[in-house]
């Protein structure tokens, strides 16, 4: 029995869900979740403490944390990071860390043909990957995803012209102005088009991660890095900010610190 | 009552990642400190310095610890910078330090990063005597604050543009020295003339408040006219200018208020002309003064971890769901 707190906090989503993985039988808790512009910071924590009380549980009962590593929103992906990752390291546990666009493909994943996960990336990008559903083999229930196309970003137009690779049904999912600007963008004239807005849920996740643990798909806490896609915009140095003397990693041990004296 | 005695600091607010581990906010039983270089961008790169934060901060807590000799079960709380800062930094250190004190079940500690800088202090001097004047000068703040008392504060005076640190920065790449400017002008000002030029002293006669802006552009000015005016002399004299404002108004603050001494905080407080000046007038006027090591006048997490002790003593622990405030002022 595998005891799950999973974590979303990628997308403009925030939310938190607990579940516990039994034989065949992933069953979800409790959970929350809450559309938020900004606030990932304030309600990610509280909601973990909420939604582990809620199942009566204390976070000494978990055993593995899963987290969407995005693609998705830098402030989000690093609130949610930095959390999974602390309580992973408090507490020794392994964690399984999945792509948004793969958690939202997974709510997806008996559709019958392609998957196409869109996230909005900004400046008029989208995150996209794509996915196709099989008949899962472990215990963990369900159908699993196969990565056709690994998360990118890029134009709407780069979307179309990735999908146009892809003979058979197409099942579109995001949010919908981002599913929308892929579509009015140019419908795709080959392969049946289906959209789907939709959500990374934290439900979803602790599904998908019992389904990654069972197939050993577990790391460290220290391993859990962000899927940003994109290298930092440099264009925004804060030229005003000027930082003193040390150059390189230092530490000062108690008994070393002395007090300057002045010549 | 017994009190919390050991508190896990983390400080994530610019580009230093750092977390200490301090024994009733006096005693450092360590500090780790990683720096991220951001001087071929010639600034902070607010979104550089967010993934570096991430990257560092579970490690840099982890050598922590274990140079502590802590074990998570020793400790009694765990504090964090929530402001003032880059707002995505800020939020890896306060989620981080949120998730662990669910973690380890202990209480989350919301600290003010300027609150620390004065902290700072009492780590290497902890009877520091109170009511205390602080001047807390770094590249972001420039500001002249009366202490009462611990959680007692109240803001004199502050910069009206440019922070001290940053007119520093500003005047070195007048000068064509590197990032962050200064060190370099501190060093090159050892072998100038601080009286080769006259640059004014901005504000020098009202109030507590400062303006740097000016005495920036008087240095672009006079560089402009006289580009063979050597680069040390020029040095100099801008820094002992900065320096006379910085001083002369804490003096003033500390005679006119009931101060039982002065403390110099921040970055620019590893500044030697500043120090030795600082010390001087405070002594001539007979008031206790305080020098923190120039370790502990760049940031550091030890800083953060003193203050989030007596924070914890004094108001108790702060909400999971405190947010980050990028703009967060003196007054507690
Ligand atoms: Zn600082």
């Amino acid at each position: 029995m595998t005891e799950i707190l999973a974590l979303e906090s990628a997308t403009d989503v925030v939310g938190c869900a607990v579940g516990r993985h039994n034989d065949n039988l992933v069953e979800v808790r409790a959970s929350m979740l809450a559309n938020s512009d900004r606030s990932h910071g304030q309600m990610l924590a509280p909601m973990v403490k909420a939604v582990l009380s809620e199942a009566e549980m204390s976070i000494v009962d978990i055993d593995l944390v899963a987290v969407d590593c995005g693609p998705g929103r830098y402030t989000g992906l690093r609130v949610g990071i930095a959390t999974a990752a602390a309580l992973a390291y408090g507490q020794s546990l392994p964690v399984v860390k999945v792509s948004s666009t793969e958690l939202l493909a997974f709510g997806a994943r008996r559709f019958n043909g392609y998957i196409v996960s869109l996230v909005d990336a900004r400046r008029g990008e989208v995150f996209y990957a794509v996915y196709r559903g099989h008949r899962h083999q472990g215990t963990a229930p369900g159908c699993w995803l196969e990565e056709i196309m690994p998360p990118k970003v890029g134009k709407p137009d780069d979307v179309i012209t990735e999908l146009s690779k892809y003979k058979g049904r197409k099942l579109l999912l995001g949010d919908s102005e981002i599913v929308g600007s892929v579509i009015s963008n140019g419908v795709i004239n080959n392969g049946v088009i289906n959209c789907g807005v939709v959500s990374p849920s934290p439900s979803s996740l602790v599904v998908l991660a019992a389904q990654k643990a069972e197939a050993g798909q577990v790391w460290e806490a220290s391993e859990l890095t962000p899927l940003y896609l994109r290298p930092p915009d440099i264009n925004t140095a804060r030229k005003d900010t000027s930082k003193k003397d040390i150059a390189k990693k230092d530490a000062i041990k108690g008994d070393a610190v002395t007090r300057d004296t002045v010549r | 009552m017994s009190h919390p005695s050991l508190v896990l600091g983390i400080e994530t607010s610019c580009d230093e990642t750092a977390a200490s581990v301090v024994r009733d906010g006096t005693e450092i039983l360590a500090s780790v400190v990683s720096s991220q270089t951001h001087s071929q961008h010639g600034g902070v790169v607010p979104e550089v310095a967010s993934r570096a934060h991430l990257e560092q901060l579970l490690p840099v807590i982890d050598e922590t610890l274990r140079e502590a000799k802590c074990r998570p079960q020793n400790l009694d709380a765990i504090a964090a910078t929530t402001g003032p800062g880059l707002v995505g930094a800020l939020l890896v250190g306060a989620s981080a330090g949120k998730a662990l004190s669910l973690a380890w079940d202990l209480p989350f500690v919301a600290v003010n990063h300027l609150h620390g800088h004065i902290y700072a202090a009492f780590l290497e001097e902890p009877d520091v005597a109170m009511p205390l004047v602080a001047l807390l000068v770094s590249g972001g703040h420039t500001m002249l604050v009366e202490m009462r008392d611990h959680g007692d504060y109240k803001l004199l005076g502050q910069t009206r543009d440019d922070a001290a640190g940053e007119a520093f920065d500003k005047v070195a790449r007048l000068l064509g020295l590197g990032y962050p400017g200064g060190p370099e002008i501190d060093r090159l000002a050892t072998e100038g003339n601080p009286e080769a030029v006259r640059f004014p002293r901005p504000m020098l006669a009202d109030g507590y408040d400062f303006s740097f802006s000016g005495l920036k552009t008087a240095v672009a000015n006079h560089l402009k006219k006289h580009p063979n005016t050597s680069t040390q002399d020029v040095a100099a004299s801008f820094q002992a200018a900065a320096v006379d404002v910085l001083v002369t108004k804490a003096v003033r603050a500390a005679q006119n208020t009931s101060t039982g001494s002065l403390v110099l905080a921040g970055g620019v407080a590893a500044n030697s002309e500043l120090r030795r000046r600082f010390a001087e007038a405070a002594d001539d006027i007979g008031i206790a003064h305080f020098l923190p090591s120039r370790s502990m006048c760049t940031d550091n997490a030890a800083m953060i971890a003193a203050a989030g002790w007596q924070q914890l003593r004094i108001q108790g622990a702060s909400p999971l769901n405190t947010a980050v405030d990028p703009s967060w002022g003196f007054a507690a």
